[in-house]
């Protein structure tokens, strides 16, 4: 090899190198400010406030108490305290979030979006468009809606073992798995229940629960000796759960959308309700009436033997929509002495508790088609099939069948096992 | 006549294969989706299908032929001029072709991974490693192709295997689409990203078996086929077929959406590797064969001396369009439209003129024999 080959060489190899580095997109982990929540709520004219929650690490990994200068986990849960300014778009609220926090603000690491209801009852599309067209969002944050003010939400919310909002997030699908008293939605499954036709999209609520709220701030005064009110009952409305303590902020219920409109919300139970029509009810305990001892409850462990089929049919007027839905259970507990280990009885539970599913099931999807032509049932969804043609299915006008649909839940619900106790412990 | 090596069976299918498939990554699926909406995994599939057919006219004549090309088969019938008439018509494609994808591909760089770089300090390094692969020749490109092809196929199939979670069956539906006749028609319009047919009619000169040409075009056709039917599929049932028209980096976008727990997920930088191995093999073979052709046509020794005038002119070519956007209708609307006019209709009409002549021939000669 000549020594201007080998020269040219070594030119062509640091030329090609050199730019491996990436040095004109270098960001430094010291020079930047991770939001780890975002928050949008409706502001004025037409503009919005922009709430975030900064990631701060040396106060995440201090623990309990904070480090250096914070004031304890009140104060820094998931980070720096939140921080809000008013903007037109979301990504001018983030330059203008800049004007007070040092370092550079990213989305990359972005566990969450809160969406205050009074901008989602507007239509959330107009905020979330730039926000999908920007490279640092991603499609895999959930989606949560407010009732109330969002910057509220961020200072109630005071988790019991969380320090990071991102394991916060990740937790509270965990959690509402295993309850199925929230619908979890990632970001990509909204937009795309919003986009596509015959759809509408679901998000979990998170409410501050006032009494929990009002009690923190007396304890904090001194103050003791608060009870639960006397004439309280279970509550599974959005920020009404009957309790004193914890996290003042609450992780229950459904914001159900139509097109990308906010239109009502489902407490838990209905929720759970929603979440066996659309098939995704995992392992979940309930409490049902006890069809022999009256107002005593039993409580069931149930999930889904078979997705449930769902018939519609389509050419008919009003046209009809069939739920068959195969159900599980095991039987948890019974506070009556009463032997449900027999067949007749645990046949005499069985119909009892798949009447109330199917009436309660029927009654909240005959209210949402009927009231808000609004379908967060993934119902419509699957009749997809029926259409020959793409312009068959865009021509279809989904909701203005929804207002009359007829519906008919059929529940099949099959109590496996009855716990790890035969026959019920009896007082002497 | 320009001296080069020759290819081995499995160089070849791996070159034109990656060739073929590259653009997956880039705005086919959603040209696909636009023209075929929810029965968008359809087009590639019937394409597929036309492309086999095609495939059996035209295979005989290359396949019986030793040493010969569709260049030389043509110019034995069509004449020089006609010849080098067809052949420059490659080049012009060929050159439009290689300046759209790299310009879609610095964008796409650009866009997603490199936002604050200038668009030619990415263009320029990569420009510079097509150099050095088309300099170096057919071989080494081959090579490197038959080397990667596993890995990259499996990063692909891994890719759509870990969106699963996304997955909605309900997205294939309405069946037919746009309809039964446009889907056909679309079908027919897609063939033209099998460029493999047209690669492997000007590589099958260089192969070491000249009868492996039947099968490295089946074979080819049958993964460059599937390849794109799985893609598309998993990218309208991820995306709804509503939002797949509106997404033009399809398989960016679902390595961002990977999230199977905490600790799966954020894997799309490591797809980029595999996306900028294929577009590297891909345009480099690419000013490879422009280079090639051009000197074939010019009769020149060698095409080295070719590489550098070709690559500045598609890096200036890929700057004509005034934004992505241009050249992102410019490729939906023009090339992926029409490029099945060159990379299919031509060969198809050359090497069945050159069948029928070539046939016609051994009867008049057959019959002479006769009568003598």
């Amino acid at each position: 090899m000549s020594k201007l080959r080998k020269l040219l060489s070594m030119v062509l190899v640091l030329m090609l190198v050199l730019p491996i580095t990436g040095c004109y997109d270098l960001m430094e982990l010291e020079g930047m400010a991770f939001i780890v929540s975002l928050g949008i709520d409706k502001a004025p004219e037409n503009m919005i406030d922009v709430t975030a929650r900064i990631a701060v690490p040396r106060k995440l990994s201090a623990g309990p108490g904070g480090g250096g200068g914070g004031g304890g986990k009140d104060e820094v849960v998931g980070g720096a305290k939140p921080v809000t300014v008013r903007a037109h778009t979301v990504l001018e609220a983030l330059n203008l979030l800049n004007t007070s926090v040092e370092r550079r603000v990213s989305l990359i690491h972005l566990a969450n979006i809160v969406i205050g209801e009074s901008l989602a009852k507007e239509g959330v599309l107009e905020y979330l468009r730039p926000l999908t067209r920007y490279r640092e969002f991603r499609r895999t944050i959930v989606v949560f809606i407010a009732p109330g003010n969002v910057r509220e939400i961020y200072e109630s919310n005071k988790p019991l073992l969380e320090q990071s909002i991102t394991r916060w997030t990740e937790s509270l699908t965990d959690v509402n798995r295993h309850t199925g008293l929230s619908a979890m939605q990632k970001l990509h499954d909204f937009i795309s229940s919003i986009e596509a036709y015959n759809e509408d999209a679901i998000a979990s609520v998170l409410a501050v629960n006032e009494k929990v709220k009002e009690q923190t701030k007396q304890e904090k005064k001194g103050s003791e000796g608060q009870r639960i009110d006397a004439d309280g009952k279970p509550n599974f409305n959005p920020g009404e759960v009957e309790r004193l303590g914890g996290n003042p902020l609450e992780f229950l219920g459904t914001a159900v959308f139509h097109q990308d409109r906010l239109v009502t919300y489902l407490d838990g139970i209905d929720t759970r309700m929603l979440l066996t029509i659309r098939g995704e009810l995992l392992r979940t305990q309930m409490d049902f009436p006890d069809p022999i001892n009256k107002d005593r409850y039993v409580n069931l462990e149930i999930k889904h033997a078979r997705k449930p089929i769902i018939k519609v049919d389509l050419k008919k007027r009003p046209i009809k929509v069939r739920i068959e839905e195969s159900l599980e259970a095991d039987l948890n507990g019974v506070q009556r002495p009463t032997d449900y280990s027999r067949p007749d009885r645990i046949r005499l539970l069985e119909k009892s508790v798949s009447e109330r599913l199917k009436n309660r099931q029927e009654k909240l999807v005959s209210r949402i088609f009927h009231e808000y032509q609004a379908d967060p049932f993934d119902i419509m969804k699957r009749t997809r099939n029926q259409f020959r043609t793409y312009q068959d299915l865009k021509s279809f006008d989904f909701r203005k069948v929804l207002k009359d649909a007829e519906i008919t839940v059929d529940v099949k619900l099959n109590i496996r096992r009855i716990g790890i106790q035969l026959s019920p412990i009896e007082s002497h | 006549m320009i001296k080069t090596g020759h290819l081995g069976k499995y160089e070849v299918f791996a070159l034109v294969v990656i060739s073929a498939v590259a653009d997956m990554f880039l705005s086919v699926p959603q040209g696909f989706s636009i023209y075929g909406a929810s029965a968008a995994w359809m087009i590639p599939f019937l394409s597929m299908i036309f492309c086999l057919g095609i495939w059996q006219m035209i295979v005989p004549v290359l396949a019986k032929r030793r040493n010969k090309d569709i260049m030389s088969l043509t110019e034995q019938y069509l004449g020089k001029w006609g010849t080098a008439t067809a052949v420059l018509v490659v080049a012009v494609m060929l050159l439009v072709d290689t300046a759209s994808t790299l310009r879609i591909f610095t964008e796409t760089v650009v866009a997603t991974v490199l936002p604050k770089t200038p668009i030619s300090v990415v263009a320029v390094p990569f420009l510079l490693v097509l150099i050095y692969y088309a300099y170096w020749g057919i071989e080494g490109i081959s090579r490197v192709s038959w080397f990667l092809m596993p890995w990259l196929l499996l990063g692909v199939a891994l890719l759509l295997v870990l969106n699963i979670n996304w997955i909605n069956l309900e997205y294939i539906f309405p069946l037919w689409g746009q309809g039964f006749t446009k889907l056909m028609w679309s079908g027919w319009f897609a063939t033209g990203v099998f460029k493999n047919i047209l690669f492997i009619s000007f590589l099958s000169s260089l192969l070491r078996q000249p009868e492996d040409v039947r099968k490295i075009g089946f074979w080819s056709i049958i993964t460059v086929g599937t390849a794109y039917t799985l893609v598309t599929l998993a990218f309208i049932m991820v995306f709804s077929p509503e939002a797949a028209m509106r997404s033009h980096f399809p398989l960016y976008q679902l390595g961002r959406l990977i999230y199977i727990g905490r600790f799966i997920q954020r894997l799309e930088a490591g797809f980029i590797f595999i996306w900028a191995a294929m577009a590297l093999i891909e345009l480099a073979f690419e000013l490879w064969l422009l280079t090639y052709l051009t000197g074939w046509v010019f009769r020149m020794p060698v095409n080295r001396p070719l590489v550098f005038p070709f690559a500045a002119m598609i890096y200036a070519m890929s700057f004509l369009a005034r934004n992505f956007s241009e050249m992102l209708v410019i490729n939906s609307q023009i090339l992926l439209k029409w490029k099945w006019v060159i990379d299919i209709v031509l060969p198809l009409l050359v090497l069945l003129w050159v069948r029928f002549r070539s046939g016609k021939g051994e009867r008049d000669h057959e019959q002479t024999a006769q009568v003598t």
